[in-house]
């Protein structure tokens, strides 16, 4: 075989594997990336799910452009960070990309996006660090410097909690999380007892757990993932520790109640969407999740299908100005402004980052409902 | 003669078994000088002790005069001392000549500028080392063989190419451990006329072997080891005829 | 005191775990002398096995699959009995036609069949945690001791079924006749096997009861920490290996001493060291390689277990592989590398010319991003290979030397330079050429360093302590977060660039790869084909003989790691620099396994070698993903390398391009 020829070869693989079948001019197709598979696949998973909900409306509409959903997993691997976001760069096809698990990912992803000029709408990457990270990046969730600090608050002045132990995952997002809300429960008027950390897939808490318990705290918040928050629950009980639980959005996932059971009954994290508190507008959003997908959408289901939403929003805009291409698409990122969501109204600011609210829900009947 | 080799009451004893038991004899130079006993009697572990693979108890070791008691084994090659193996040990993924090459190793001088930068100093040494060893592969009979795999040469010449590897080390002394065992009559003459031209390029030859004819025929004095002692130690006709040894090993074997 | 009781209680606990976990590790070690990476993947099927029983149905592959929802006291023997049978099919399929290679086949065997377990569980099970079902004896309320130190029921069961299965073991060793047999053989397996004894069925019988109490241990871990998981025996298999080491491997009851003992160390020393618990790891490391610097042979254990049976993979050509058709399927890839290995300087250059060429005739940019890393991955398998294959240290902290390179540009360019000095990394543009010297320098400081400690260590005892200094460099550069920044990464790394003009487009950046890999290997084979090389290879191929040739083996070997730290670290810069972004998730364990099996792969002690496994497999990461069956499970691909990394031991373990053998002086 010919050097050509074995190119030819692979260049062929490649289009397979970029799922690239010939499409017509007026698909608008979303690259969907997140952790698909692997420890923390469920952020991922309720993305798309909320993602295909959105896309099929959109198509069920039929007064715009197709939309199509090009999901690519990432398996939660660094080293696929950058080859993911170079196969959608490449793939003139793909005009925006969505989706991210994780903020080391996407920011091992910024620069190759930020010489394509590929637009990049992510969901739930919340480190600080992507802040003004690139023109092209931008998500629709609040940072976890912003969302700490609002857990912060409400943990001193509406739960009333005075001592407050911190244990957080040793990672960009456990330490955002946690110095945001060491700072504002300290600035409420708490007293932050200690601070504990752990590497993301620790199993074993006890002694982080016996330590807190000499301390004696009313609240315990946990900076981290659905998987470790349960089992730091779980032992917590074992150990006779009786707080309250404060987690992050990170744990707000059906897979924080079937891991940790009652352990969890009473904990509290926050979102930026509730499915109980379903306004009319977003009514047809869970009605039609629902029926999709036989269980009830969450903050990151809320999150994806927002963001679909919103990349419609846009592509409208940029047609509407002239041609749509990825740049055209950029610039009409920048000019939306309040757009109407499941998670309230989304305006973009100058570092890519979103203004919005936090819901409090508590961990009630082994079912997440707002926290009173 | 002034002996090139002394050794003075050397005791090697491992865990609770004296391998060596306060041993003592002199070799002289440009001898080939043979070391018989039994099996266990601790022949090996003399070849051991004088190339820093046993761990002395106690006693000394001299080579021309320097003390080389307890170095470690690189540097009693460094010192002259070259040996082969009881069982062979060579590099079996390299080629016969790279083996033969790496027995030349503490002659080579370039520093790594001059590997990295192929310094005429270092293409020479490796020029004239490669020569060297194509020679000593025709001196032991491997001529033509350099670029076959060590490990696929025959019983018999991988014998050999340890022989060839030590000459390179250009040993002042050179300690041949079992160099015919497993061979015939016929093999164990060639490797006999080879010792003997080795010894006339001004080396010092010890070697052990367990038939007595050969050497009776080729050393000029013996050293007797019988469970770790030395039973006798002489010219090899006086120490062959002691009675002691012809019980304790000869009475055995012939 | 309630601190103290508790944290003595939870060690206690732990400790039993790990004792049981010790024994497998210990049983086997004396029986076959064969560090059995595998058992911590046993450990986790135990625990997979035994909870799939317990639940009325579970997903397999995907698919629901109707289970018998067995009670623990039944889902537990029988989980134990069926991996104890797993084990055996392990020993018998991929340990016992190695049984006399050298020792680094059936290591490498070893940690193969652990990726080939784990990837397999993982498409079995799926990636998330399967949560233990409770039961009765697990809802009893926890008894509370001077009231403040609780343990729960379950836990009391634990130490009680540690001691009596341990109990239980010890009197079988001691008063059976197989057990009495397997004491035999593991003085000597020689002598065993001249009075008679059925050497073969004692080391079948040592993994049937190795992998049973394996299992037995991921039972209970998975019971007191309520879940399993496909990655979950990784980290409890290293600690188990510890603690059989701390106790002197090969002896029971200092395996069963060895698990306390850690367990206790790592409690108390997360307890009450400052910032503890984040470094509770890098402790049992620690300890692991003070212990095998000092005291290698344990607690209880006696000195001489730990030498090496001469010869190398490379050397085996023939010797001991059962080629027969599968030598003959690999007989034009043979020819063709023997071309290329005999190092014509044509072959070569036309090599090269093709490796640049590439970068203008595959016009997308994705196909290049694979190609730099195969460029890259080639590079750092290159670099161990100096260790490995040249050398024949088997070396598992290899990823280090990458991470000091790649952190020393990023840590000076953008946490000294940019944020304490304001110095625009594009101002300094030259300065990366300057790092890739000074990083690889750096990492080559580091490899002396690290390996100076491992100079007296062979064969198993090297590859855990390496890879404890590996981890340790790890949990470091996570922890240390006013150096390194820790999780967080560095970011805004600039791309390469020469006078202002950016290379920083896969084009680009791909073709300074290959300058840069071809600047790498041409210095290398200077350094290989003289003296030194010859003195590494002899190293590998017989320690003794090269000291008894004059080689200063310690020092040739501080050499190889020199080297091999050299390319870590150069390419490390180089990664840095390409990827702008740089965070610890990229210098795991695993990376160092997979770049090992790249070397072995490719072929050991060759140089097109590292090459050779880096494209076949990147490539085949990239484009399995166009298959359903790889994209519902992705793991799937990494249990094919693992199968095929056992194929290759037993078959073929000189790898793909044994045949580009690199001739170890100047040819005329
Ligand atoms: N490393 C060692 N550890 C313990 N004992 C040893 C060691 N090496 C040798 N011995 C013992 O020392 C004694 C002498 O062994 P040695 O090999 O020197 O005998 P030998 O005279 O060479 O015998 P053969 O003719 O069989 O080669 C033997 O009892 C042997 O078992
Ligand atoms: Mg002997």
């Amino acid at each position: 075989m010919g050097v050509r020829k074995f190119v030819t070869a692979m260049l062929a693989t490649a289009s397979i594997a970029a799922g690239g079948v010939a499409q017509a001019d007026d698909t608008v197709t979303l690259g969907f990336t997140a952790a698909l598979s692997g420890d923390f696949a469920a952020f991922g998973e309720n993305m798309r799910r909320g993602a295909e909900l959105a896309i099929e409306q959109l198509n069920a509409d039929g007064t715009g452009p197709t939309f199509e959903l090009f999901p690519v997993d990432d398996r939660g691997e660094a080293r696929e960070g950058v080859l993911i976001a170079q196969r959608f760069c490449s793939d003139e096809d793909v005009d925006v990309v969505l989706g991210y698990s994780f903020s080391s990912i996407a920011l091992a992803a910024v620069p190759v996006y930020d010489q394509c000029g590929l637009p990049v709408l992510a969901s739930a990457v919340t480190s600080p660090d992507l802040s003004g990270a690139s023109p092209y990046f931008r998500r629709n969730i609040l940072t976890d410097a912003v969302q700490g600090a609002m857990m912060g608050t409400f943990a001193v002045e509406t739960l009333g909690d005075k001592r407050i132990y911190v244990i957080h995952q040793q990672d960009d997002y456990g330490i955002g999380v946690a110095n945001a809300f060491t700072e504002a429960a300290e600035a409420a008027g708490a007293e932050i007892l200690g601070t504990e950390n752990y590497l993301l897939g620790a199993k074993d808490f006890k002694t982080q757990i016996s330590r807190i318990r000499s301390a004696d705290p009313d609240a315990l918040f946990i900076g981290g993932f659905y998987s470790e928050a349960a089992k730091i629950a779980s032992q917590a009980q074992s150990l006779g520790v009786d707080v309250q639980l404060l987690g992050t959005d990170g744990s707000l996932n059906p897979e924080l109640v079937s891991l940790g059971g009652e352990a969890v009954e009473g904990m509290i994290v926050y979102g930026m969407f509730d499915p109980s508190v379903a306004t009319e507008d977003t009514a047809a959003f869970i009605e039609g999740y629902e029926a999709a997908h036989g269980m009830a959408p969450n903050a990151f289901s809320a999150l994806g299908y927002d963001a679909v939403m919103t990349v419609a929003e846009a592509v409208r805009i940029a047609t509407e100005a002239g041609d749509l291409t990825r740049e055209s698409l950029n610039t009409a990122f920048g000019e939306i402004d309040g757009f109407p969501g499941v998670t309230g109204p989304t305006t973009f600011d100058a570092q890519g980052d979103r203004a919005g609210s936090l819901y409090f829900l508590q961990v009630r009947d082994g079912a997440f409902a707002l926290a009173e | 003669m002034r002996p090139l080799l002394s050794i003075q009451d050397l005791t090697i004893v491992y865990g609770g078994l004296v391998a060596l038991g306060s041993v003592s004899f002199d070799v002289d130079e440009r001898a080939i000088h043979g070391v018989i006993g039994p099996n266990g009697a601790g022949k090996s572990t003399l070849v051991n002790a004088l190339t820093g693979f046993a761990p002395i108890s106690s006693g000394t070791v001299t080579l021309a005069d320097r003390h080389i008691g307890g170095i470690p084994a690189h540097a009693a090659a460094a010192a002259g001392i070259a040996r082969t193996f009881q069982n062979i040990r060579l590099f079996a993924g390299m080629t016969v000549l790279e083996n033969t090459l790496v027995g030349a190793h503490r002659h080579f001088r370039a520093r790594l500028p001059h590997l990295l930068l192929r310094a005429a100093t270092a293409r020479g040494e490796e020029k004239r080392w490669r020569e060297r060893a194509m020679g000593e592969l025709d001196f032991v009979g491997l001529t033509g063989q350099a670029q076959a795999s060590a490990g696929a040469l025959s019983y018999g010449h991988q014998r050999r190419l340890e022989i060839a590897r030590a000459l390179l080390l250009e040993p002042a002394l050179l300690l041949l451990d079992e160099p015919m065992a497993g061979m015939n009559a016929a093999e164990k003459e060639e490797i006999e006329t080879l010792i003997r031209k080795v010894r006339e390029r001004g080396v010092t030859v010890l070697i052990i072997e367990h038939d007595m004819q050969v050497m009776r025929r080729l050393c000029e004095r013996v050293t007797v080891l019988h469970h770790g002692r030395r039973l006798a130690d002489g010219a090899t006709a006086e120490v062959f005829a002691e009675t002691a040894v012809q019980e304790a090993y000869l009475g055995r074997s012939s | 005191m309630d601190f103290f009781g508790q944290l003595l209680v939870n060690a206690i606990m732990l400790g039993a775990i790990y004792s049981l976990a010790a024994i497998a590790y210990s049983l086997v070690y004396g029986v076959v002398q064969l560090v059995n990476f595998a058992f911590g993947e046993l450990f986790m099927l135990g625990a997979f096995i035994c909870i799939s029983l317990m639940l009325p149905s579970v997903r397999l592959f995907g698919l629901e699959a109707p289970m018998p929802a067995l009670p623990f006291l039944l889902a537990a023997p029988v989980s134990i009995a069926v991996v104890a049978a797993i084990g055996v099919v392990v020993e018998r399929l991929a340990y016992k036609p190695l049984r006399n290679a050298p020792r680094l086949a059936p290591l490498i065997a070893a940690i193969a069949v652990s990726v080939l377990l784990q990837s397999l569980a993982q498409s079995v099970w799926g990636a998330e945690e399967l949560s233990f079902p409770s039961f009765a004896l697990s809802d009893l309320p926890p008894i509370i001791l001077f009231d403040s130190i609780y343990v729960s029921v379950m836990e009391i069961v634990v130490l009680i079924t540690a001691l009596v299965s341990m109990l239980g073991l010890t009197l079988f060793v001691r008063r059976t006749r197989m057990g009495r047999a397997m004491t035999a053989a593991a003085e000597d397996r020689e002598a065993a096997y001249l009075v008679g004894i059925p050497v073969n069925r004692v080391i079948a019988l040592a993994f049937l009861i190795g992998s049973g109490f394996a299992a037995l241990a991921g039972v209970l871990y998975a019971q007191a920490y309520g879940f399993a998981h496909p990655t979950m025996g990784f980290l409890p298999g290293l600690k188990a290996l510890t603690a059989a080491v701390l106790g002197g491997i090969g002896s029971i009851p200092g395996a069963a001493l060895g698990g306390m003992v850690l367990a206790v160390i790592e409690t108390f020393g997360a307890g009450y060291l400052p910032n503890g618990s984040a470094y509770r790891d890098a402790i049992s490391f620690a300890i692991l390689i003070l212990l095998l610097m000092f005291r290698p042979q344990g607690l209880l254990g006696r000195p001489e277990l730990n030498d090496m049976p001469a010869g190398s993979l490379v050397g085996m050509l023939g010797q001991y592989a059962r080629a027969g058709g599968v030598g003959r399927l690999f007989a034009p890839i043979d020819r063709l590398f023997e071309r290329m290995g005999a190092g014509s300087l044509v072959l070569n250059v036309a090599l090269f010319c093709t490796a640049l060429a590439l970068a203008f005739i595959i016009t997308n940019d994705f196909w290049l991003r694979i190609l730099i890393f195969v460029v890259t991955y080639g590079l750092l398998a290159s670099g161990l290979n100096i260790v490995v294959g040249f050398t024949g240290l088997l070396d598992l902290g290899f990823v280090a030397f990458w991470a000091v390179g790649s952190y020393f540009t990023s840590i000076l360019f953008i946490l000294v330079l940019k944020n304490q000095f304001g110095v625009a990394p594009t101002d300094i543009w030259w300065l990366f050429y300057v790092n890739l010297i000074a990083g690889g320098v750096l990492a080559a400081g580091a490899g002396m360093l690290l390996g100076y400690p491992t100079l007296r260590l062979r064969g198993d005892y090297l590859a855990i302590m390496t890879l404890g200094f590996g981890e340790i460099v790890r949990i470091v550069a996570t922890n240390w977060i006013d150096l390194t920044r820790g999780p967080m990464g560095i970011r805004g790394i600039p791309t390469p660039s020469l006078f202002g003009y950016p290379l920083n487009d896969p084009r680009h950046l791909y073709l300074v790869g290959v300058l840069l890999a071809a600047a790498l290997l041409f210095l290398l084979s200077r350094v290989v084909r003289s003296y030194v090389g010859r003195a590494w290879v002899a190293i590998r191929e017989n320690e003794s003989a090269a000291e008894a040739m004059g080689v200063h083996t310690a020092r040739y070997k501080l050499y190889a790691y020199a080297s091999g730290g050299f390319f870590g670290g150069v390419v490390g810069v180089f990664f840095a620099h390409s990827q702008q972004y740089i965070s610890p998730l990229s210098f795991t364990l695993f990376e160092n396994i997979l770049i090992l099996m790249l070397v072995v792969l490719g072929g050991l002690g060759t140089f097109i070698g590292p090459f050779v496994g880096a494209l076949f497999w990147i490539v085949f990461l990239q484009v399995a993903q166009g298959f359903s069956l790889f994209q519902a499970m992705p793991e799937l691909r990494y249990a094919l390398l693992g199968a095929l990394l056992v194929a290759l031991m037993v078959f073929r373990p000189q790898g793909l391009s044994a045949r580009a053998r690199v001739p170890l002086s100047i040819e005329k």
